[in-house]
This record gives structure tokens, C-alpha cells and sequence, in this order.
């Protein structure tokens, strides 16, 4: 559910006119490979069906060089202090009360949210995805509105076999490249959860969103808003993303 | 000897109320023990014949692909059976076990649902077997049969609680959303052809699917094999032993993918060989081979290798950061398999791979070879095969990864760990037996057993004091017959065996009829049912009913046993008294 | 020919920290088929003497010769053995295994004996159990027998094993004199019958006519032989 936080910063250099599917993919791609370093602060709002709702607050820190990232909980307060710090190809979580840093899988939930291990890699999508092509052999695109904004929309299916959803739909501004909605598939066509972007903040120039509406389409009436503020891009210290960092703040 | 035997079943008659104190004292205990090892017993029956076989079986064989505990698969099944039915006679059951988290949604209400697939009419499914089904899931609507049935989608079959607690009844639709093997979120709807009610709770909580749907939905194709159950005849003897002799079988033959590589549109005959990347296999790398040309990021991550032979490097021209392609013949099927590999490094001539031979790093090598199992194998001539002999040798993959045999439950969540870690790109297979992977059902029968014996231990004391006193009261009543009798002439060692006599007579009578009081009990108590569903124990009883496994060999040993305690601890009393002085025991008067 | 051969035999007993002299040298000779009666009063020492004959007690000195075989050297298993096969008691309080009836009291030292066949064990004690008049006793246990009845039960099966020497003590003492006299009758009547050599002890001087010879014993000596 992260994901999206790889694909803030997300302008552009795409062209006008009807482009081509990958060439609007690997335009996020090429912005995604500019930014490398990234620090954010990430509210998390889960509202469950007869669950009510649930608040996650955290530091998020992000070096894409390395495939590193650093999660620090700091809301609500049974999770402060807990946190998730992946270096490479080894991923822990660290709980403060006993102190400890557990190895886990990468498909372990964050913080009991749904989001995981998985959503904070950085892949590029290009490498993932693959435009969906009608009998005729073009490209599945359109023009849509969307709300105020005309938007291109088109279909994407995967090209690898590891990606969480099989099948998705982007809508992207015509006048700038800044998606608004995505829709995610599973195998057998049925609709699992759609992303809308609401609101974007411009950081260098560039739209990112800060508050997203995820839709849980399969359990109708769960849904998750993400909302991003802090932003930075400057260089992050080394000293970061390692196991005493993250020891040091629970002292 | 004979008149010993009249004489100490007369002298117990004798002393009739003293002989039915001990003797019931006996009697109860026996009937405990019985009882007790009966109903250890019967609980361990169940455990293994029912539970084990079901949760983790005797012997299982497990498969885990990119470290991903939720990737369970095997691409070449068959030939995991062969090595089974080689390496394992007789052989009960192979039960392909899948079990998957899953969200469920039925009408307005959600749930959390394990879906598990089930074969009710596969191989191995004897009239027995197809008998305890029916025992285990009785069918209150629909037919559990109609899980094999195509016409419907995805039939499932779930127990009545469930259904309540989806707020669905027969062929309503129950939308599901899980992880498939891949890592993908799917969804599926599945209809209700059979509500039941399973005959413990361990059975109530997940849906049963057909194991061809499961397998379906979780993208395995056909040649894919998930998890395997082995049933065996006689697990707590068998089980380890056929475990480890499964693992000799299961030791991985070399990967080798023999293809066609093309440059530029010339092709030529190659062999790809896997090369792991764990730390020590690069560091062999780093010592057993010179290398003649190498890209700078190769030297720095050498994960991303592509290593080819100077003398392929000549016939191809390819240099590093060369792009080239492979294809070649897959096992199953009339896909070829291919993969775009890029050069980072020419080994130079003498590192032992001079020949037509690509060393891919094995991240890359895994995913092709996995994607489209090969054709060939070491076993047969290819374009390049290597020496056993070269020191880079270790550094090459096999078609999977064996991991070692684990000794205790902790060794094997250490090596859960491991793979999860380590993100060994081969797929890791794992054999176990009960011992390892049900030590908590083990643990169970040992606390079980440890009742038992605790029941021996106060039996041994009832015995002891018993005895004793009973013992002596009666020396010191019958000192002056002990006297004549001795002066008549009887020896001191036949005095001294009727005491034992008399008291194993005793210890032996009360022993059967503690047994057979032991099974009046059991007949009575397996009488009763109980409401299974309320009750977690529920699931080691049988239909409702405890289940007790009495076995003539336990019985036998528990009344030798009794009898053996009660002749020792008679024995130093009864010498005692034989070894009376004749004279002495004469004038004794009470 | 001397059956019974005593030389300078003493017995003594611990008794707490002082030492009982319950015969302080006795020299007897006894000869075979004889119907002796040893005489004295209480604690002079009559069943220390017969037990020390009869195997049942070990002499502290001196030497005893029972059919011939010095009996102060053997070990317990050989002077069981002696006991079982050359000697038989009459015990004062008659001393029948309570749970056995009267064939099988008679019949179990032949039993311990292991020599005889079962029949024969059977008829030997039948015969003896007619000889003492018990025939229609036969199944009784002896809680069902009178005491002379019981006394006769005890020379049956005294008899039984055709011993050397029957040693009786006290036989009488807990008869009336009417019983006690037709026991001491069927003693003479077996010894006659059977030649066995009968030695009986007696407080009771009324009784010393049935002996063919009477040995008088005080304080552990004996004083009188006639
Ligand atoms: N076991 C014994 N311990 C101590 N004194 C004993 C024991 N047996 C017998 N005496 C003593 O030895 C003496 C002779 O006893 P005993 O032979 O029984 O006499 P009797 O049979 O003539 O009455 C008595 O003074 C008696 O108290
Ligand atoms: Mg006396």
C-alpha cells in the first residue's frame, strides 16, 4: 500500500498527444530513479468494517542506492518505538519493549496495518508491468474525465509473476503527468482496491501526493487514507538505516 | 511347590478382610493405571493416526521457493513420487497438503478462513480411510463428494459454525481473497455445496476445497507438487527412519541448463550452471578463479554475475556487458525456455569451465530454470559438463537445495529462519518426521505418559506400605506355625517363596480384577458423549466419545509389573521371617 | 544300639545382660525303640533338651548324636533335612496348620519329603490317620477337632515320615487326664506298632507309668536315671 510513497515526485517529461503506454510507465520510472534519499512523515488512517478506526503515525526514511529503509513508529503509543529497517536484502523489526530485532519475512504486516514489507521496495515499474493490448494489437487507452481533470487511461498487466496485483488501471492528467487513480485486479478480473491521490504538494518542482484514499474494493467499507507531510529529499546520514539508530531513539 | 500354592491361597482366604484391603488397594490402583495408560494411549492413536497424519503427517516433505514461506511448490512432482514410493515402502498416503490464509466475505458478513484442499476420493483413500472421513465430517446438507464437482465454481465445504458466522447456507457464494504462490493477491468465489460438521474443533475452522481447486486458484500448474504428507503404517517406529532414508534419496543432482545461446543471430550450444551467491560460494569464486576480462560492478556485486569461458567468449566474440540470449527445451510442456543475460566476466582459460559454459548468478538461473524446467540434466551428455574434481565445483547449484535433516523442532525453525533470511534462490526441500515438526503432539503423549508413570510411582507406594504392614502383621501372627512348620522340616527358602507366594498371589488376583474393573470403566465412560464443539479438548475425542486404547501388551506388563513389585517388596519381610530360629518361633506366644 | 547319644551338652541363653544356664552339662543316652519320659518341673530345662535333640535348637557345648550323626556341626539346611527325615514332634499345644484338614496336615511332611508318589503319600497318611482312630475326621480342619482329636493328628502326622524318634513335649498338658491317657496309649500302641524310639517330657509324675524308662532333669542337670 506504501508503494506509492516510490512513486511520489512524479512530473513531467512525459509528451502530449496520445502517448504510448510504457512511455508514460517509464516516465515515473525516471523520476523515481531521480530521487534517491527521501524522509517523510506518514499518518496512516485505517477505518475497518465494525472495527472502527485505527491511527498509525510514522517516520518514514528511504535510500533507494542501497534498497534501504528505516520506519520508525511514533503513533499511537503501544507501537511508538517499534520499528522496521531493511538494509539490503535483510529485513528486521525491532520491538522496544523487549529490545530486540526480529528477522521477518518480507510479506509480515507493518505495524498490524496491511501494508508490507513488500509495498517499500523500490521497483521500477517498467520492469513490472506491461501495457494491455486489444485484439487489434493498440494499446488500451482512452480519454476520461476525472472529476475536473481529463485524464488518459490505460491498462497495465504484469510482466513478472512477483507483483502483488496481476492487473491495473492508471488514470494520469493529460496536462501533466500526475496520477490521480489507480485501480488494482486480481488474476481472475475481479477489482481488489483502487488508490485516489487527492492532494498533491510541490516539492522541487515536481506534484507529489500527500493524501491518498485507498479503497479496500474487496471488503467493501474498509478503507485507508495516507497522508504524507515533512517531505524531504536532502541526503540522509548514513548512520540511519543500522540497528543502533534504532536502539538509540527507545532510549 | 503345589501344596505351597493350596497353602497361600488358603492363608489369603484365612485372612480374608486384610486380603481384601490390599488386595482392593491393588485392585484400584491397577484399574488407575490401566485406565490411564488406556486413555494415553487412545489420546496418542488419535494424535497420530488422526491429527499427525492430517496436520504435519508422519514424514513430510516440504518445499520452500525464494525464501517465501507462502511459495510452497515443487515444479517436477513425479519425480518427488518416484523418489517417495523408492524410498519409502509402503507408504499409506501421500497427501499433497495445502493451507492458505484467506479473507472471506459471505453475506454481509466477513471472516478470517483457512482454505484447505482435501482429495476425498484420491489414491490411498481406502474404505477405511473414506470411513473416518465420514466419521469426521458429517454431512448436515449438500455432499462432501461434490467437492470433485466441475460443473460448479470452486465448490467448497465448510462446518456449520462457519457458515453462521458468514451468514450463509448451501450454494450461497463465499468470495475469498488470498495470496497465491507468487505473492499476488487474488480473489475467487467459491460455492457452497456441502455445510458439515466436523467432529472436533481443530476441523472447524478452515473450508475445505477440492486439492485440484486449491492448487488452481493458487497458480500451481500441473507438474507443481505443494507440501506432502506421508501417511505410514507404523509412524512411531518408521517415521524417523523413513525420513532420513527419504533425504539420501531427495540429495540434488547438479542444474544444468543446456541451450541454445545467440549472438547477433549466430547461435551456439551452451550450458548454463548456477552459481550461488551465498558469502562462502562467492569467496570460492574469488580464490579458484583468474579472471581475463570483468565489468567494474561485477567485481563490486558479484550477485549479478554472468560468467562465460574464454573460449566461449572467442567462438561468440561476447565481451562484458554484452547482452545475449538463451533458449532452450523445457521438460513439461511446448513452451521453450529462455532468458537476456548480460556478460560481466570471461573466466580466464584454466579455471576448470574451459569450454561452451555460462556461470549465472543464481538469482537469474533459479528464475529461469524454475519458470521452464529444463529438458536435460547432468546425467546426460550436454555441451559442457563440469569435473567434480575443480575447486569451484561447491560453488555450483543443484536442481534444488537439500536442507539437512533436522534433529528437534528448534532446528527446524532455525532453518525456517534461514531461508527466509538467507533468500536462497533454490528452492529449499525440506523432509521431517513427526518427531520434528508435531513435537508439541509428541509432548502431549510424553506429559501423558509421565501421568502413567505417576500413576506407577503411587501404585509402587501403595504396594510397598501395603505389603510391608500386611506382611508383618501376618509374621507376627503366624510365628508359632512358622516354628512347627520349620521343625517339621520345611527349609527356610520355602518358607520364606510361600510368603512370596501368598503375596503374588494376592498382587495378581487384584491386578485382573483391576483390569477388569479398569475395563468396565472404559466400557462406561466411552458410553458418555461429550459436546465436542464447546470444548477445545474436543479434538482428541472421538465422535464425541474418549477413546480408549488399551493394548494386551500394556496389560500384561502393568500386572507383571504389579506382581513384580509386590513379590520384591515382600521379599525382605518374608525372609525375615523364614529365617526365624525354630526354637524361638515355638515358644512364641501372642 | 544307642539312637540318642548326648556327651557333657550345656545350654545357654542371653536373657538381657545375664546368662541363663538351661543345661549345664547333661550326658544321656537313649536307645532305640525305648518310650522314655523326661520328668521334671517347670523351666528345669525338659523342651531345651528336646529341642536340642529334636534339631529345632543348637547345643552352646557338648556333643549330640542323633542316629549316629553328630547334629552340632550341621548347617541349617542339613539339620532341616535331619529334622524332616528322622525326627517328628509332638508339640503341647498340638501346632496344626490351621488352614490344611487333617488328611493334608498328616500328609505335608511326606509332601516336603518330595520321595513318595502321590498315591503313596496318600495311602501312608490314610493308614497312619486309621491308626489313630481319625478315620471319619479325615476332612475336618483342626479348628473343627477336639483337642485329644488334634493330639492325635500331631502323632499321625509325627509318624508319618516313619522317623527315628518321635519327641513329644508335654503331649498331656493341655488334655484333661481321661484324653491325656488315651494319648499316651496310642503313643505306646505306635511305639509298639511302628518300633519308633518316643521320647516324651512331663511335669505330671501320674504319667511316668506308661515310660519304659524315665530320665528325672532339674535346673538343666539330670539327677535321675532309671
Ligand atoms: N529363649 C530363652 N531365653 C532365655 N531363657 C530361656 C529361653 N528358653 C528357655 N529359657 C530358660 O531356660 C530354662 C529352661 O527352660 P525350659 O527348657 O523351657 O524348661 P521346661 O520346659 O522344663 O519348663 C528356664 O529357666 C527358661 O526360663
Ligand atoms: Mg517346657
Amino acid at each position: 500500500m506504501l508503494r506509492i510513497l516510490g512513486c511520489i515526485l512524479l512530473v513531467g517529461t512525459v509528451a502530449f498527444g496520445a502517448p504510448k503506454i510504457d512511455s508514460l510507465l517509464s516516465g515515473y520510472d525516471d523520476l523515481y530513479r531521480q530521487v534517491s534519499d527521501i524522509r517523510a512523515v506518514v499518518h496512516l488512517t485505517q477505518q475497518k468494517v465494525n472495527q472502527g478506526t485505527k491511527k498509525l503515525e510514522m517516520n518514514y526514511y528511504r535510500r533507494d542506492s542501497d534498497e534501504s529503509f528505516l520506519i520508525i513508529m511514533t503513533g499511537p503509543e503501544a507501537e511508538k518505538g517499534n520499528g522496521y529497517l531493511r538494509v539490503g536484502d535483510n529485513f528486521w523489526m525491532y520491538r522496544k519493549n523487549t529490545r530486540t530485532f526480529q528477522h521477518i519475512n518480507r510479506d509480515e504486516s507493518i505495524g498490524g496495518s496491511d501494508a508490507q514489507g513488500d509495498d517499500f521496495e523500490g521497483r521500477l515499474l517498467t520492469e513490472m508491468y506491461a501495457p494491455v493490448k486489444d485484439s487489434a494489437g493498440n494499446e488500451m487507452i482512452s480519454e476520461e474525465m476525472l472529476g475536473k481533470f481529463s485524464v488518459w487511461r490505460f491498462e497495465v498487466i504484469a510482466k513478472v509473476n512477483d507483483v502483488d496485483y496481476p492487473k491495473k488501471i492508471y488514470w494520469i492528467r493529460k496536462d501533466k503527468p500526475v496520477l490521480l487513480k489507480e485501480a488494482s485486479y486480481s488474476s481472475s478480473g475481479t477489482l481488489m482496491q483502487t488508490l485516489y491521490y487527492l492532494t498533491f504538494t510541490e516539492i522541487k518542482e515536481r506534484l507529489v501526493p500527500v493524501k491518498t484514499l485507498i479503497v479496500d474494493e474487496f471488503e467493501k467499507g474498509n478503507k485507508t487514507i495516507l497522508e504524507i507531510s515533512g517531505i524531504s529529499t536532502d541526503k540522509l546520514s548514513n548512520d540511519i538505516f543500522t540497528k543502533a539508530y534504532l536502539e538509540n531513539l527507545s532510549k | 511347590m503345589n501344596f505351597l500354592f493350596t497353602i497361600s491361597i488358603r492363608n489369603l482366604f484365612r485372612q480374608r478382610r486384610r486380603s481384601i484391603l490390599l488386595g482392593s488397594a491393588i485392585a484400584i490402583g491397577t484399574a488407575v493405571l490401566v485406565l490411564a495408560n488406556a486413555f494415553a494411549h487412545g489420546i496418542s492413536e488419535v494424535l497420530f493416526n488422526e491429527i499427525v497424519s492430517y496436520v504435519s503427517g508422519h514424514v513430510s516433505v516440504s518445499f520452500t521457493k525464494g525464501g517465501n514461506a507462502n511459495n510452497q511448490v515443487f515444479h517436477d512432482g513425479a519425480r518427488i513420487r518416484e523418489i517417495i514410493n523408492k524410498r519409502v515402502p509402503n507408504v499409506k498416503r501421500v497427501d499433497e497438503a495445502i493451507g492458505v490464509f484467506a479473507r472471506a466475505i459471505g453475506n454481509a458478513k466477513a471472516d478470517n478462513v483457512i482454505l484447505v484442499g482435501m482429495d476425498p476420493s484420491g489414491d490411498g483413500v481406502d474404505e477405511k480411510e473414506a470411513e473416518k472421513l465420514a466419521k469426521n465430517f458429517k454431512e448436515l446438507e449438500g455432499h462432501f463428494a461434490d467437492l470433485a464437482d466441475t460443473t460448479v465454481e470452486n465448490p467448497v465445504c465448510l462446518a456449520q459454525e462457519k457458515a453462521k458466522t458468514l451468514n450463509v447456507k448451501l450454494h450461497d457464494v463465499v468470495r475469498v481473497r488470498f495470496t497465491d504462490i507468487r505473492g499476488q493477491t487474488q480473489a475467487a468465489r467459491l460455492t457452497i455445496v456441502c455445510i458439515m460438521k466436523p467432529s472436533n474443533v481443530f476441523m472447524a475452522a478452515p473450508v475445505y476445497l477440492h486439492i485440484k481447486t486449491v492448487k488452481r486458484l493458487l497458480g500451481y500448474s500441473s507438474n507443481d507438487v505443494p507440501q506432502l504428507y506421508l501417511s505410514i503404517e507404523n509412524p512411531r517406529k518408521d517415521a524417523k527412519r523413513f525420513a532420513d532414508s527419504l533425504h539420501a534419496g531427495l540429495n540434488p543432482p547438479l542444474a544444468v541448463i543446456d541451450g541454445q545461446l545467440s549472438v547477433h543471430g549466430s547461435g551456439v550450444e551452451v550450458t548454463l550452471l548456477s552459481l550461488r551467491t551465498d558469502s562462502a560460494s562467492l569467496a570460492l569464486v574469488d580464490s579458484a578463479m583468474k579472471f581475463s576480462a570483468r565489468t567494474a560492478a561485477d567485481s563490486v556485486n558479484p550477485k549479478k554475475a554472468v560468467i562465460i569461458s574464454e573460449s566461449l567468449s572467442k567462438i561468440t566474440g561476447l565481451q562484458p556487458d554484452d547482452t545475449c540470449t538463451i533458449s532452450y527445451e523445457g521438460k513439461f510442456g511446448d513452451e521453450p525456455g529462455g532468458a537476456r543475460l548480460i556478460v560481466t566476466a570471461i573466466a580466464a582459460a584454466g579455471s576448470g569451465i574451459d569450454g561452451q559454459v555460462v556461470l549465472v548468478n543464481e538469482r537469474d538461473f533459479y528464475k529461469t530454470f524454475y519458470d521452464v524446467w529444463p529438458k536435460s540434466t547432468v546425467a546426460v551428455n550436454g555441451p559442457f559438463r563440469p569435473d567434480t574434481e575443480i575447486g569451484i565445483y561447491k560453488a555450483f547449484g543443484g536442481e534444488w537445495l537439500l536442507a539437512p535433516r533436522s534433529r528437534t523442532t528448534r532446528d527446524v525453525m532455525k532453518l525456517y529462519r534461514e531461508i527466509a533470511q538467507k533468500g536462497w534462490k533454490a528452492i529449499v526441500v525440506d523432509v521431517g518426521s513427526m518427531y520434528e515438526t508435531a513435537s508439541m503432539v509428541l509432548n502431549l503423549e510424553y506429559a501423558l505418559n509421565m501421568i502413567t508413570a505417576a500413576c506407577v510411582m503411587v501404585l509402587f507406594f501403595i504396594i510397598l506400605i501395603g505389603v510391608v504392614n500386611t506382611l508383618r502383621m501376618t509374621i507376627r501372627e503366624r510365628t508359632r506355625e512358622i516354628g512347627t512348620i520349620r521343625a517339621i522340616g520345611m527349609q527356610c527358602v520355602d518358607v520364606r517363596n510361600s510368603f512370596l507366594i501368598e503375596t503374588g498371589l494376592l498382587a495378581l488376583i487384584s491386578a485382573l480384577s483391576g483390569t477388569a474393573l479398569a475395563f468396565v470403566t472404559m466400557f462406561g465412560l466411552s458410553q458418555l458423549t461429550f459436546k465436542t464443539d464447546a470444548n477445545p479438548l474436543g479434538m482428541l475425542l472421538v465422535d464425541g466419545h474418549i477413546f480408549f486404547a488399551p493394548t494386551v501388551l500394556a496389560v500384561c506388563f502393568f500386572i507383571m509389573l504389579i506382581v513384580g513389585i509386590a513379590v520384591v517388596t515382600a521379599y525382605f519381610p518374608a525372609r525375615h521371617a523364614a529365617k526365624l530360629s525354630a526354637a524361638e518361633a515355638l515358644r512364641h506366644f501372642e | 544300639m544307642d539312637i540318642i547319644d548326648i556327651k557333657g551338652l550345656k545350654k545357654n541363653y542371653a536373657l538381657g545382660s545375664t546368662t541363663v544356664h538351661a543345661l549345664r552339662g547333661v550326658d544321656l543316652t537313649i536307645a532305640k525303640g525305648d518310650f522314655m519320659s523326661i520328668i521334671g518341673p517347670s523351666g528345669s530345662g525338659k523342651t531345651t533338651l528336646l529341642n536340642v535333640i529334636g534339631c529345632i535348637d543348637n547345643a552352646t557345648e557338648g556333643s549330640v548324636k542323633v542316629s549316629g550323626r553328630e547334629i552340632t556341626k550341621l548347617n541349617d539346611r542339613e539339620i532341616t533335612s535331619m529334622r524332616l527325615h528322622h525326627i517328628g514332634f509332638i508339640f503341647q499345644t498340638f501346632n496344626l496348620i490351621p488352614v490344611l484338614d487333617t488328611l493334608e496336615n498328616v500328609e505335608f511332611p511326606l509332601l516336603l519329603m518330595r520321595k513318595l508318589s502321590k498315591q503313596d503319600i496318600r495311602k501312608r497318611a490314610e493308614k497312619l490317620i486309621e491308626e489313630v482312630g481319625l478315620r471319619e475326621y479325615i476332612k475336618h480342619r483342626p479348628a473343627e477337632l477336639s483337642g485329644g482329636q488334634r493330639q492325635r493328628v500331631a502323632i499321625a502326622r509325627a509318624l508319618v515320615t516313619n522317623p527315628d524318634i518321635v519327641l513329644a513335649d508335654e503331649p498331656t498338658a493341655n488334655l484333661d487326664s481321661v484324653t491325656g491317657e488315651q494319648i499316651l496309649n496310642l503313643m505306646k500302641e505306635m511305639n509298639r506298632i511302628e518300633n519308633t524310639t518316643f521320647i516324651f517330657s512331663t511335669h505330671d509324675a501320674n504319667v511316668l507309668k506308661y515310660a519304659r524308662s524315665v530320665v528325672k532333669i532339674r535346673d538343666g542337670l539330670i539327677v535321675k536315671e532309671a
